[in-house]
């Protein structure tokens, strides 16, 4: 353990060395595009797995709670938000198009500059951030806690608190959405996005859980979780990846039919030229590939290719906001050494934390009322 | 593995069948409605809804003979009621489907006894829906130039058109419902078979159930077949009614193009869906005395349904709202200004109250198992909907471009007399089905009851057995 | 006849429950064929009798992808391929626009692949005549009961007696023995009376067709705006206050394309109005071919106001080939024959002014060749040179 963690430690340290080379060899406009990518897809995953365990207590399911220690434990991400915001906020001036020299002469941005100007822009993220904070204290702190006390009544207070969360957990991560990737920008505007994002940050959270859960059944910390768990999971993701591909096409064909010059552009910039063979990256890979690998009974229930579909829907998300962010660079595949320094920074650093969240609390909710129902669930 | 947790009563479930049920109770009840002979007031209620449905023809047939002129339509406003009202039923429609598939999928069980009715729901409301297009289209006589096939005038319909994906949606979609609610009734007919003592009912329900034997082998083919058209119809359901948004959103029209339309359709179609059969089991509970399997239960879940799809339409019209402003398109942020306070602001102000406002009421538990609460509720979500696509429809239409085509849209007593006769089209197949038709899926009912009058034996031989139960760890 | 032949036999149990603890038990007396009819699916009854996975699904799947490429392949031949039609700026193959499409015909074949082929390929319905169909147990079966039937296998021996006691044991009970259904080759009889009824039918058809015919006038039912209300020319309609369907224009109402004439006497028109047409072979053929319609009849062929009709019409024509009107300009005889002159009728609502110009030139060639000075008949006998 101790050794995997040093490895871990040191990819990351290389990592952020290679990461503040990026800011000096390649220049700030590629360091923060690339960080911002990263801060979106730790929010996703994040906050896909607050969703998660929300879920659970909304919809009061039963064969979910031996899992939901899994994605509550995935959601300690959520901390980890605040330094790569604070970080992030410093891109502000250099990459976002409502804040550069000449904004104020272009006329659908000065429309926009009641929306977009440094102190809502600001405030907006610290709202989000600290409610997405407080919400990962009092969903998940307290189903910790349940462990001990083993009180059913924190199960009471955990389903009302549940659906106050989704709700503004749908307008915060649709303004986060709007801010952080449309903005970038500011003349171009979907108002599916935010469900846009949405669906892939649950696809991603559903990944993740899948990918940890395997984990951590290989290893004899989940026993009691069957095969049939593992269905349902896998059944989750096959719904969502449809979800994901009813929205992207959505958006995609209502934009190209209509044709409107401020919209088109931005899907023009992303379906041509060296975006191009990203863009069919994304279609087959983040839709048909999933689709057809988890279309059986069989497949749902099979490990394996659980968690390559898993790793693979992973990757595609990131392909996704790779997709959405990296055009802001300028024509061409901005894709180097500055990805991969990137990678190994996030990857490594996220790592160490979800391998620290991992040891906190039981593997299972043990003071969940609904256990014992939970781990007898078998398909029928 | 522990000791037994002592549930809160807040995470108590009721069972899903009530009061004094059996097996033999449920066919009695449910299959012998076929063979009695309907109530006085049945025939009063049937009488008023044919004769309701009898003016909508009246109307529809003037229109046709007389001219479009005869409707409220004019030139900004070239889609008026009728392809309001298609909207409206193709999403009442699309409640059975949702109810009875996506729960199916979920493997929610109390979905068995609400299934039959809510799909009756569905293939009934897409017949009201279906006649829309097909008598706005201009010439009702001509409908299959809509189809492809080779012709003498050597052309194709243009399938870059979201009219002619609506063609293809709509037409899969009621083909699709109405077989799936036959192949539900296949069990059911062959129950009848055994019970009607009339000969020719008996050869009819022989036929109508392809002599269902009830061998496991088939019942294995039929569970499966029964899944995948679960699957197939709930991406189908979601499909349709994004196809029907796409005849707006494709659009350059201002309130019209909206990216979020698919979605937001579809949810928009679950919500009155779910409400109009809130308002049909609400009538149907008490008159049809199915107390004991619609139970308030049931009724306490549609109506978090309800609930919760009114907040997803509140933030689909926040999220129109705001890009509608987000947008800095002149023409867009007008349009959506117009609709809460242009000429016919009641409509746009209707719609969000109706539709976001009203059932909130809901988030109080009492009032989720209230029958006047539920019933206000609904019938305000039912018109909240329909003002929703008279503001998507009329109003975006009568401001045009250019102020010189603006205009104002008046419906005339053939509009209301369309709208009003469809209304009694729907009555009348609804109380033909309550007769004729077995109003709960009993295949699917019978297990739930022989599982509650075992939980109920145990219960009374072994109080602490049942308590541990209720948390699995028995 | 004789005994039939038995099929199996079939007991009843009171639950799911009874009936699988009762199979295992059956299995192990060695009975194989064993099938359970239930009034709604049991779940552990496929492992009991050890019944294969249903193959549905594989079968909707192609189905379905069949559904996909046709709707698709139909969308992009008919609309990129066959007929391509430029529509709202799209490229012929608009491959998103065929998506939702593609998605219904996957739809449409999936859904009805799994019921239809649930029901008749896999499940050999419909079928009237299965024993258990007929049984006494069968409403009860339908409604809250389970059986179990041991068949009878083909090659073995099978004793009804033995095995209504082997599932008596197992807890079952109004046990019953069922006969092998009977199949029967239809005779000639039955042909001949189904051909009868289907000829019969084909009559009555025929004979009604020609009776509606006959009987019924043949209305087009819809006539797509063939017959609309307007009004002909020399209707009366009541509309207007002198009753006449057809109504003048405006008072100096000009035709698009026709400037009047506005010198008042064929004098200042001659000093106004220039020919515009050139002098060519094809002016000039133009300017006979008109002439001989509307001028010859009267002022003859060659314009010397004979008139063919004869000393019986009165008026006397302008002989066209005096020297006053030699000296004329082009205008005047333009004028002339718009405005019209003495008798002589207008004719610029007959004639266009094209035309009417064209006639002019002619009549200058007929004047120079019924006056032809001598170097003019010997540039034609030279053929046309110049001299």
């Amino acid at each position: 353990m101790t050794r995997k963690s040093w490895i871990l430690q040191t990819l990351a340290a290389i990592g952020a060395a290679g990461v503040v080379a990026v800011y000096f060899l390649e220049g700030a406009p590629r360091f923060w595009a690339n960080w911002i990518l990263w801060f979106v897809f730790l929010a996703c995953v994040a906050l896909g797995s607050l969703f998660l365990v929300a879920l659970q207590h909304i919809t009061g399911s039963i064969w979910s709670v031996p899992l939901r220690r899994v994605p509550e434990r995935v959601s300690a991400l959520t901390l980890w938000i605040i330094p790569v915001a604070i970080i992030a906020l410093f891109s502000l001036p250099v990459v976002f198009s409502w804040t550069q020299p000449g904004a104020d002469k272009i006329t659908p941005l000065v429309l926009k500059a009641a929306w977009l100007n440094y102190p809502f822009f600001i405030a907006r993220l610290a709202v989000c951030v600290a409610f997405w904070v407080m919400s990962y204290y009092l969903l998940v702190g307290r189903s910790m806690r349940q462990d001990i006390t083993k009180n059913a009544s924190v199960t009471v207070s955990l389903q009302r608190y549940s659906p106050v969360f989704m709700i503004l957990l749908a307008l915060s991560l649709t303004s986060f959405a709007f801010d952080w990737i449309s903005s970038l920008e500011a003349a171009w505007y979907s108002d599916i996005f935010g469900v846009y994002l949405f669906a892939g940050a649950v696809t991603s959270a559903l990944a993740t859980t899948l990918l940890v859960t395997v984990f951590l059944r290989r290893r004899g910390r989940l026993p009691a979780v069957t095969g049939d768990h593992l269905y349902n999971l896998g059944g989750l993701l096959f719904g969502f990846t449809i979800f994901w591909g009813y929205i992207a096409f959505s958006q995609y064909l209502l934009q190209w039919y209509a044709d409107l010059p401020e919209e088109v552009f931005w899907f023009q910039q992303r379906t041509s030229g060296p975006m191009k063979p990203v863009f069919m990256l994304l279609l087959i890979g983040h839709f048909f590939v999933p689709f057809l690998a988890l279309m059986t009974r069989k497949a749902k229930k099979n490990e394996r290719r659980l968690v390559w579909v898993s790793i693979w829907v992973l990757f595609m998300e990131f392909v996704d906001l790779f997709w959405l962010i990296s055009p802001i660079l300028g024509r061409g595949l901005h894709l180097g050494w500055p990805e991969l320094a990137f990678a190994l920074f996030f990857l490594s650093a996220g790592f160490l934390v979800l391998k620290r969240a991992m040891s906190a609390g039981e593997d299972m909710p043990v003071g969940d009322p609904f256990l014992n129902a939970g781990l007898r669930f078998h398909l029928q | 593995m522990s000791e037994a947790i002592v549930l809160p009563p807040e995470l108590r479930l009721d069972p899903i069948v009530e009061g004094d049920v059996s097996i033999a109770g449920l066919d009695q009840h449910v299959l012998e409605l076929i063979e009695t002979k309907p109530p006085r007031s049945w025939y009063i209620a049937i009488a008023i809804t044919s004769l309701m449905a009898l003016l909508g023809f009246s109307a529809v047939g003037y229109m046709i003979s007389t001219g479009i002129g005869t409707m409220g339509n004019n030139v900004p406003v070239v889609w008026g009621f009728l392809i309001v009202n298609f909207v409206f039923w193709v999403g009442i429609g699309h409640a059975g489907t949702l109810i009875s598939v996506i729960l199916l999928l979920f493997r929610q069980r109390w979905r068995n006894a609400i299934c039959r009715i809510a799909e009756a729901v569905t293939v009934f409301a897409f017949i009201c829906a279906m006649m829309f297009p097909a008598i706005h289209i201009g010439r009702p006589w001509l409908p299959h130039w809509l189809l492809p096939y080779p012709n003498e005038r050597d052309l194709w319909p243009d399938f870059r058109s979201p009219l002619i994906w609506d063609v293809f949606a709509v037409f899969t979609y009621f083909s699709v419902s109405v077989f799936f609610w036959y192949l539900g009734l296949i069990p059911d007919f062959a129950s009848l078979r055994g019970r009607v003592k009339s000969k020719i009912k008996r050869a009819i329900f022989s036929v109508l159930s392809w002599g269902w034997v009830g061998d496991a082998r088939h019942w294995l083919q039929y569970e499966q077949a029964y899944l995948l058209l679960a699957g197939l119809t709930t991406t189908l359901a979601l499909s349709v009614h994004s196809i029907v948004s796409m005849d707006f959103a494709a659009s350059v029209v201002p309130g019209w193009h909206m990216t979020i339309f698919p979605p937001y359709f579809v949810v928009g179609a679950a919500f009155s869906g779910f409400a109009g059969v809130v308002l049909v089991f609400a009538f149907v509970r008490t008159t049809m005395k199915l107390e004991n399997y619609i139970t308030m239960r049931h009724m306490d879940l549609l109506n978090k349904m309800v609930l919760f799809l009114s907040c997803v339409m509140a933030y689909a019209y926040l999220m129109e709202g705001f890009t509608a402003w987000y947008s800095s398109n002149d023409f867009v942020r007008y349009i959506f200004v117009n609709y809460v306070f242009g000429d016919q602001w009641w409509a746009g102000c209707l719609t969000i109250f109706c539709n976001c406002l009203l059932p909130q009421l809901l988030w109080v538990p009492k009032f989720r198992r209230s029958v006047p609460i539920m019933v206000l509720v609904s019938s305000g979500v039912t018109l909240g909907m329909w003002m929703e696509r008279y503001t998507i429809i009329i109003l975006s239409l009568h401001r045009d471009y250019l102020p010189a085509t603006w205009g104002i849209y008046k419906p005339t007593p053939v509009d209301w007399g369309i709208l009003l006769g469809s209304i009694g089209i729907f009555l009348t197949l609804l109380l033909l089905f309550l007769k004729n038709i077995p109003l709960i899926a009993a295949w699917e009912v019978k297990p739930d009851i022989v599982q509650e009058l075992a939980r109920r034996r145990t219960s009374a031989r072994d109080p602490e057995r049942a308590r541990l139960m209720e948390t699995g760890h028995v | 006849m004789s005994e039939p032949a038995v099929y199996g036999v079939l007991a009843l149990f009171p639950s799911a429950e009874n009936l699988l603890t009762a199979i295992p038990k059956l299995k192990a007396g060695g009975y194989s064929e064993i099938d359970a009819y239930t009034p709604y699916p049991v779940h552990g009854l496929d492992e009991a009798l050890d019944l294969p996975k249903s193959k549905l699904g594989i079968l909707v799947f192609l189905m379905g992808a069949f559904g996909a490429l046709g709707a698709f392949g139909l969308a992009w031949w008919t609309n990129a391929i066959n007929y391509p039609l430029l529509m709202g700026g799209k490229p012929y193959n608009s491959w998103p626009a065929w998506i939702p499409v593609t998605l219904e015909g996957a739809i449409f074949f999936g859904t009805f692949t799994a019921g239809l082929g649930m029901l008749i390929l896999f499940n050999k319905l419909p079928y009237f005549g299965h024993p258990v169909l007929g049984s006494e147990a069968m409403p009860d079966i339908m409604r809250d009961k389970f059986a179990l039937l041991l068949k009878k296998p083909t090659d073995s021996p099978f004793d009804p007696d033995a095995a209504a006691k082997a599932l008596r044991a197992a807890g079952g009970d109004a046990v019953e023995v069922l006969p092998e259904p009977i199949h029967e080759k239809p005779g000639a009889a039955w042909w001949a009376r189904t051909i009868a009824a289907i000829a019969a039918a084909c009559l009555v058809a025929a004979a009604g067709t020609v009776g509606a015919i006959k009987i019924f006038p043949t209305i087009p039912p819809m006539v797509n705006m063939e017959n609309q209300p307007r009004l002909d020319p020399e209707m009366p309609d009541s509309f207007f206050a002198d009753d006449r369907g057809m109504r003048m224009p405006p008072d100096g109402t000009v035709p698009r394309g026709d400037m009047p004439i506005l010198s008042d006497s064929p004098q200042s028109g001659g000093r106004s109005l220039i020919n515009p047409l050139p002098i060519s072979a094809r002016v000039l053929e133009r300017g006979r071919h008109m002439f001989d319609l509307h001028c010859a009849v009267c002022h003859d062929r060659l314009g010397t106001g004979k008139p063919w009709l004869g000393s019986g019409y009165q008026a006397q024509p302008a002989d066209l080939q005096s020297s006053t009107l030699r000296s004329v300009p082009d205008g005047y005889i333009y004028w002339v024959i718009s405005q019209g002159y003495g008798p002589m009728p207008a004719h610029a609502a007959d004639i266009s002014p094209d035309d009417r110009w064209a006639i002019v030139r002619y009549i200058r060639a007929l004047q120079r060749s019924q006056d032809a000075p001598e170097q003019d008949v010997r540039w034609h006998a030279i053929g046309g040179r110049k001299e």
